[in-house]
Parts: structure tokens; sequence; C-alpha cells
């Protein structure tokens, strides 16, 4: 019977092909294959996010009469709402996470380079649109800490410049953190984002089964013999191993650390102490922190808003900048100002934790 | 199934492997489907409540009036002055938490635990009540004249 | 200082004109000639007055003692300026209300100020022996202090509610002084000690409104409140049990035991032998002072089977119960908060209304009626009831989180090892595939 089916729908869509197609594409083996997992991590997160916030969106309503209280009325009222919440709150957290260390294992092992540039790009994209995810996601409940991360957050905006007024008066759907914003936010963040994220998910995973897996810079040398795994049946069993492994990280983190919803956002009330960003946000804030507040004829923040651009387009642009990589050879540079960045990172989110 | 030689697993084995794997899967879909399946049946409040409160009409309220109104978790007390303002306040007295009650003799508001007396705007102005009262805003409906109390900080007022 | 008094009766305006003058001379002069030659002696003086109510009012040495502060010679205290000197105790109440019963005069620095300071002190049991010639009771400066006077509002004043007590407590606790007045001297201690609400209200939680010794003895009038004045005193902020109480039984029992109403009961340890043994230190009213077992109050006068003593029993019993049903209550909601989940709801019930019914109820109790106290006791008890309700819930909430959890995963490891089991197996079948050189992978 089962069968008959497959051969009803093969006569029909040739799926025999595609399963062929499946069956070609190995994962090379070699002493860092642990960090092939991360990109699956990261998809199977985003499946966890897409379920999660649907289920979210039956009892959530925005407003800022609403949101606030359909939040906590989901999280007492409605059956497994706290999971659902929590769930979503704390998977979205791991996804950034993830999709930060798969970044840097694609970095480190150079795999962005001739052919796969766009695997690259559209990884890119798909980090910054993750992390507009989570900005936007995190004043959904209208809480105060969310509301004042916020303003603080788009206040930044202001320092671009030229168009540092005006984006921020986008962003915010007018000139203040209010009930516009709010509804900003939320449409990005359940419409636009997720289609978009979508598209670019399918191109990258496209791109990704077109090319196969690469191997990393280094490794294919000193390894004579050719050493590989076939991704069906054998990867993607490992990578289910994986998922349910994260699974219950994230059930455990729902279970024993529920999400807290705090007090409702006073736009009239003054801003609480300690106001944090998201962690992953967190060196960005404290690294303006760190900066005075005039470079040369510059303001301080608006220097270290450009600089951000900067390291941004570089990081779009990596596969073209480094043409030792697309020559097959790693430039000792690279990496040097990769662990750097890496530290900085680790050094300022940390900084932003323990200061004050 | 092709293979005759496989050493380590036999087809029995193999089968029942397979058949613990597709059960321990369902297991799995079944654990991961129960909340969705009770997240999804309407709890038997409907909706959230709402940091705002509607009171009805602004004429069932006579001039020099207050009356108590449940606002969430607090008491609140909306007040018809003789000038026909409304104001409405969390009606939580400041000394001890007594709910207080309008005046309208006075056209104040008062609080019978240690006659603690507000003025018409709120203040203290006799008695132990250390702060004024906590202040609702209050809007009318254009159309309809309908009052409605909105916090300012939501329903924790 | 006769002469004033003479100019007083004689001609109103002719001493505010004095005044007013005096005040603009002294304005004029930048310098006053008495600090000049007193700063040595009378240092201590000096900087008591530099910033108190006189001196902001412009009122300087010369203002009270007469004098003339233009001199800078000893011809400046020639009594023909008005010099009068220190004022004699017998002199003082006078002295000072050469000024301060003047309301045309007082009227140029606060309206709104009182007037009646001297009249109200000839009432009082002060002025009474005053009059009789006894100049060892309290004048203005025993509570006021002569120099470094600040309004009662201001915390330097000796006259702020904070310093009040001790102020009183200068004379009313040393026993030499208030064993020819036949009065005893423990309302002090009575009043600071930590068991006394008012005082722990004052000192502690420093609301200042709480009473102190004038709230209920009266200021310049200072009398004892009679029997019949207590319960009037305390209604003055404690009116609803005062209403309730003057309704009840206990009102005609009371008054005729000689009992001063509320601070029977309401005293420590009240003795209906010694009725007004601890009346200064008034303590929180806990359950265990309505009762039928000591130190509850009512046995001090009901037996058992009377009507007194069976009310009493029922609402020890009632308020036992409910206080540990919400102790009970407040723990299962402290306990799901620190485990994150979200019981606000409750947490408002608990302090808010429920903090308030039992309030109520305590307010009840004072009806004497067990009917109307019943109706409170219903209601409080419900709503502690409801939370209790929910703490149970969050409890059985928190266990099924935690089962809920410890069944997924066992699930999800025993796939996981069926899952490394099933890799093995197809590795191991791959391997076998390739020994038999049938080539290809096994589906
Ligand atoms: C189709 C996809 C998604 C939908 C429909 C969706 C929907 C929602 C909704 C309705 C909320 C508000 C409820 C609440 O705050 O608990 C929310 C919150 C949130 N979402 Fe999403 N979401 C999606 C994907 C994502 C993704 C991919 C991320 C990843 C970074 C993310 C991160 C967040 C965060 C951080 C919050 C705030 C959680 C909180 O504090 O409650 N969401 N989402
Ligand atoms: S509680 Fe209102 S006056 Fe004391």
């Amino acid at each position: 019977m089962n069968n008959k089916m497959w051969n009803w729908f093969n006569e029909r869509y040739k799926i025999d092909s595609l399963r062929e197609f499946a069956q070609k594409k190995s994962v090379p083996l070699h002493s860092a294959t642990i960090w092939y997992y991360f990109g699956g991590i990261t998809l199977f997160l985003f499946g966890v996010q897409v379920l999660t916030g649907i289920f979210l969106l039956l009892y959530y309503r925005p407003g800022v009469d609403t949101a606030f209280e359909s939040v906590k009325f989901i999280i007492t009222k409605v059956k497994f709402g706290w999971l659902i919440r929590s769930v979503h709150s704390w998977s979205a957290n791991l996804m950034v996470a993830s999709a930060i260390i798969h970044m840097f294992s694609v970095f480190f092992h150079r795999s962005y380079r001739k052919p796969r540039e766009l695997s690259w790009v559209t990884g890119v994209i798909m980090l910054c649109l993750l992390l507009t995810f989570g900005f936007s996601g995190y004043l959904l409940p209208w809480n105060e800490l969310a509301f004042f991360a916020t303003k603080v957050g788009t206040d930044s905006a202001r320092a671009v410049p030229f168009i540092g007024d005006m984006a921020l008066r986008l962003m915010r759907g007018g000139a203040d953190v209010t009930g516009a914003t709010l509804a900003r936010f939320f449409g990005l963040h359940i419409s636009i984002l997720p289609i978009v994220f979508a598209v670019v998910l399918g191109v990258h995973l496209f791109f990704v089964q077109l090319q196969g897996m690469s191997k990393p810079l280094g490794h294919s040398r000193d390894d004579g013999k050719k050493r590989s795994m076939p991704f069906v049946p054998d990867f993607f069993l490992r990578d289910l191993i994986v998922w349910m492994v994260v699974f219950n990280i994230v059930l455990m983190l729902a279970v024993f650390f529920p999400w807290e919803l705090g007090v409702k956002a006073d736009p009239f009330s003054p801003a609480p102490a300690g106001i944090k960003p998201e962690w992953y946000f967190l060196f960005v804030f404290q690294s303006l922190k760190f900066l005075p507040a005039h470079i040369g004829p510059f303001e301080g923040e608006m220097v270290g808003i450009m600089a951000l651009g900067l390291v941004g387009l570089a990081i779009i642009l990596l596969p073209w900048l480094d043409r030792a990589a697309s020559r097959e050879r790693r430039s000792r540079w690279l990496d040097a100002i990769g662990v750097f960045v890496l530290l900085y990172f680790a050094v300022f989110t940390i900084l932003g934790y323990v200061l004050d | 199934m092709p293979i005759e030689h496989t050493p380590n697993y036999s087809v029995s084995r193999r089968r029942f492997l397979d058949l613990l794997l597709g059960g321990t899967g369902l297991a799995a879909l079944i654990g991961l489907f129960y909340p969705i399946f009770r997240y999804l049946t309407p709890p038997e409040q409907e909706e959230a409540v709402v940091s705002s409160v509607n009171l009805g009409p602004a004429k069932d309220f006579p001039l020099n009036s207050g009356k108590i109104f449940r606002f969430g978790n607090k008491p609140g007390i909306i007040i018809r002055g003789s000038d026909g303002k409304f104001r409405a306040y969390n009606a939580t007295c400041t000394h001890l938490d007594c709910i207080v009650q309008y005046d309208a003799k006075v056209e104040g508001v008062w609080c019978a635990c240690h006659n603690g007396r507000y003025d018409i705007n709120g203040r203290n102005i006799s008695g132990p009540p250390p702060r004024p009262l906590t202040p609702y805003a209050v809007k009318i409906q254009p159309g309809a004249e309908e009052i409605l109390i909105a916090s300012q900080d939501g329903a924790q007022g | 200082m006769f002469w004033i008094r003479e100019a007083q009766v004689n001609n109103i305006y002719f001493k505010t004109t004095i005044i007013s003058l005096l005040i603009i001379v002294s304005q004029a002069i930048a310098v006053d000639n008495c600090i000049e030659c007193h700063n040595q002696i009378h240092e201590q003086i000096i900087s008591d007055c530099k910033e108190d109510a006189h001196s902001r009012a412009r009122v300087f040495c010369a203002g009270c003692h007469g004098g003339n502060s233009a001199l800078a010679d000893e011809e400046a205290m020639n009594p023909k300026y008005g010099f009068v000197g220190a004022p004699k105790p017998k002199d003082i109440p006078r002295f000072c209300a050469r000024c301060h019963s003047d309301a045309g005069y007082m009227r140029n620095f606060n309206p709104a100020l009182p007037v009646d300071q001297l009249e109200k002190y000839w009432t009082s049991r002060h002025g009474e022996l005053f009059k009789k010639g006894d100049y060892k009771v309290a004048v203005c400066n025993s509570c006021h202090k002569a120099h470094g006077v600040f309004p009662s509002g201001d915390t330097r004043s000796s006259a702020h509610p904070k310093k009040v007590p001790s102020t009183c407590a200068k004379c009313h606790s040393d026993p030499a002084l208030m064993q020819t007045y036949g009065i005893p001297t423990h309302q002090y201690t009575q009043y600071i000690d930590s068991s006394n609400v008012h005082g722990y209200a004052l000192f502690v939680k420093n609301d200042i409104t709480a009473p102190v010794c004038n709230d209920c003895h009266g200021n310049h009038g200072a009398a004892p409140p009679g029997v019949s004045q207590v319960g009037q005193v305390c209604s003055h902020c404690h009116m609803l049990n005062a209403k309730l109480f003057r309704a009840s039984p206990h009102k005609d029992g009371f008054d005729a035991l000689g009992t001063m109403e509320c601070a029977f009961c309401h005293q420590a340890s009240p003795d209906v032998n010694a009725p007004l043994a601890r009346i200064h230190t008034i303590v929180k009213p806990m359950a265990k002072l309505a009762g039928t077992v000591q130190p509850a109050v009512c046995v001090q006068c009901h037996s058992q089977g009377d009507a007194g003593w069976q009310m009493a029993g029922k609402v020890s019993a009632g308020s036992d119960s409910l206080a540990g049903k919400f102790a009970a209550a407040e723990a299962l909601i402290k306990r799901a908060e620190k485990r994150g989940l979200e019981v606000s709801d409750a947490r408002w019930q608990l302090n808010g209304d429920i903090h308030r019914a039992m309030l109520e109820l305590r307010t009840a109790i004072h009806s004497f009626d067990l009917e109307a106290w019943q109706q409170h006791f219903d209601y409080a008890d419900s709503l502690v009831n409801a939370v209790n309700a929910q703490g149970l819930h969050a409890t059985q909430e928190l266990s099924s989180r935690y089962k809920y959890f410890l069944i997924m995963t066992l699930i999800i490891a025993l796939l996981i090892v069926l899952l490394i089991l099933k890799i093995h197996q197809v590795e191991n079948d791959r391997k076998a595939a390739l020994t038999n050189k049938q080539g290809g992978i096994r589906r």
C-alpha cells in the first residue's frame, strides 16, 4: 500500500529524482564536522518559532491596552499558554545564538569561498532578519523592560547621518515609542519578516543543496583520502538526535525558567534602572556607551553607528574581500580578525552584564 | 529487502527497531500535540481583561457625587464635581490602604479609617494620608458620551 | 513690662506702631548692637536664635527683651527704652502673649496663626495652677523653648510631633516633681514602648500624623481627658470603630464600670481592677484580644455561658482560622512567584481586597453583634479561600509542568537511544552490503 502511494506520486511528480538528488548529498567528515550541526539547529528552531508564533497569534492582541493583558492572559488562563510563550521566547534566543555560531563556523572554515559566495550573503541577510525578529518581538508584550529597551534601541538610529531622524520616525511610527510603534513591530514580526525570511531561507537551502557541503579550508589538504558520510540517512539521523537534545533543552528552560512578563509599560514613568537590550544587542549598546561624546568633529555615537555599518558591509562582502580563500589559501590575518571579533563580542557582552 | 548478510542485524531485529522507533516517534508527537490541543481549546475566561473600563453614559452620574468601581484588581473612585467635571482616582487611601469615599457635604474625598481627607483633586489636605491619591485618566467617548477610565500604568493602577 | 500691658489696654494701636517702628528701625540698621556686645556671654543663645521663627520674622533680641539695639553701649538697656531683661517664669505667659494674643499684630506675619493660646492656657491644668501661684508648672517656653523657637512642623522644634513626648516627659517623668501633684510618671515609658501602636507609627514608621501627647490631652489647653472623653478623642481618627462601639451594648456597660471606652480593651494587659494602668501603651489589636482565655480581654467581665463569652469564643476561633488560612495562602503564592508562575492577581488580592476585608472584620468586632461580625467574616473567609484555591492550583500547575517535562524527557531520551541504534544499524548494513559486493547503498 505504501508502495502504491509512492508509485502514484512518483508517476506524476518524479520524486525518485528528488530522492536520488538527496542521496547524492554527503557530509565531509573531519575533526570539525560537529559545526555542521548548527545550521540544522537554526533551521529546527525556526520551525519551532513559526509553530509557536502562530499559536501565540491566536490569543495575542496588539495594542497598548491589550498587548500586555493578552500575554498575561496567555500565560495564566490559556492551558499550556505558558509553555508556548516560554518556548517561543527561549527558542528565539537559542536561535540567534545558534545562527551566530553557525556563521562563525562558516567563517573559520572559509566555507563562503567560491563558489558559495551567495550562500554567505543570504546567511548574513538572514542573521539581520533574525535580529529584527528578536527586536520587534521583544516589544510585543508591552512590558516595562521591553518598552524602555525599544526606546533606547530605536533612539540610536538618530545617530545615523542625514537619514537618522527619518529612520527613527519610520521605525517608531512617530516621534516616540507608542501604540503606533507596537502596531508596526507587530506587522513586521508576524507578517513581513516571516515571509521574507522564508524566501531567503529557501534560497539559502537551495544553494546548499545544489552545491553540497564544502570542505573546510585546511582540512581538505592534510587528509589524503576522501572521507564523507551520506546526508540521508546517516547525517540526517544525527541531525534528528541533535534536534531532540535541543528541543529538550528548550523545554527544560521553559519549564524551570518560565519567561518573565514583568509589569506593564507605563510611558509616563521614568525609566527604571538597569534597562538592557537583549543579549545579542548588548555589545553594541556597551560599545556606544564607551565612546566619547565627540570624536574629532563628529558625534561619538554617530561614529560608532557608522563603524558598525562598515563592519556590516565588510561582513556581507567578505567572500570578495578574502582573496586568499578563493585561491584555497588561509589568511592568517583574517583568522586573527575573526578571533578578535569573537573576543570583542564576548567581552563587551559580559561587560554589558557586569557593569552597573 | 535484498540483503542476505547482515552479521549484526537480523531482519526481525531491524523490524523491531523500526517499530520501536516509530512508536516512540508517535509518542513524542502525541506529547507535542497534547499541549497544542489543550492550548487551542478556549479557556473558561474567553478574553483578556483590559486596563480600561467603561462606566457607561456620563449622564448617569449626578453632579457632586462619587462612585466606587472595580478596576482590574483595584478599587477606583469616580467623582463628578459640582462643576460637572469628572475625576477618577485609585480609591486606595495612601495612608493604610482603606477605600476612600466621596463626601458630598464638603465636596472632597474622605477616608473613614482615620478620618483622612483629600480635596476633589485628590490632594491630601488633612488627617494622616501622606500622599495624594493616584489619578486615573478619564476619557469621554465623543459620540456615545460614555465614560472610559484608563489608568496610566494599566491594571496595576 | 507692665507699661506695655497698659499700652495694650489703653491703645491697641500704640503698641503696633511701636513694634512696627522697632522692626523698621532694626531693619534699617545693619548691625544689631545687642549681638555686638553679647556675642561672647550669650553665644549659645545667639546661635539658637539664628534661624528660628522670631528671627525669620525679624523679631530680634530687642523684639522681646526691649531696649534700643541701635545704641552701642549700656544705655541701650535703659528701661526707658522698654528694656525688660529676662522675664521670670511667673511673667512668661503674659510676656509672650503681648504679641501672640494680638491678632492685629500677628496678622503682620501669619494671618492664619491662632492667637488664643493664652486663653486656652488659662483653661489648662497648667494654667489653673499657675493662676493659683504655682510657677513650677509649664509655661510657654517649657515646651517651645525661649531661644530657638520653631513652628511645630519643623523638626528642630521641641513641639514637633516626634519631640513632643520627650518634651512633656521633661517634667512628667520626673518623680520628685510629679509627687507633689500626685501624678504618675509612667506615661512616657508606656508611650515609647515598642508595642504601643502610636509610638511605633511615629518613631519607627515615621508617620507624624500618629497621635502624641497633645493630640489626646490638648496642647495649650492641656488637661487629662475625662472618662467620657477618651472615646471621643480616639474617634477623632478611628471614627467607624467608635460609631459601632457607641451603638453597642458595651457603651453603657463600660460607662457604668468607669473604664474608659476604647482605651480599656486596647491598652496593654487590661485589668478591670486597674482600668488605667497601661493606658499609654495602646497595643496593636491582635486576634488574641478577643477570646475566652487570658490574655483575651473579654474574660475580664464575661464568664462561661453568657452571650458575650460565646461571641468571644466564635470571634477568636474565626480569627485564628482565618489567620492560619491567610498565612497558608500567602506561602503558596510566594512559592508560585518564586518558581516563575504568573500569580499577580492572587498577589493583588492578598495585598488589596483581603487586607481590606480583614481590616473591616476587625472593625466589625466593635459592634459586639455576632451576626454583623459573621457577615464580615464570611466575606473575608471567602476571599481567602479563593486565593488559597489559586495557590493550590498554582502548585498543581507546577507539578503538572514538571510531570510533562519528565515524560517528554523520557520519550526524547528513548528516541535518541533508538536513533543511535538505527544509525548503527544503517552503517552496519552498508558495510555488509559492501562486503557482499552488491554495491549501492541500502535504502
Ligand atoms: C512566523 C513566525 C513568527 C510568528 C508568527 C511570531 C509571533 C509572535 C507573537 C504573536 C509574539 C507575541 C507574543 C509574546 O510576546 O509572547 C512574538 C513574540 C516574540 N517573538 Fe515571535 N514570531 C515568529 C517568529 C519569530 C522568530 C523567528 C523569532 C526569532 C528571533 C521570534 C522572536 C520573538 C521574541 C523574542 C518575542 C518576544 C517574546 C516575549 O517576550 O514574550 N519570533 N512572536
Ligand atoms: S487609611 Fe485612610 S486615613 Fe488611615
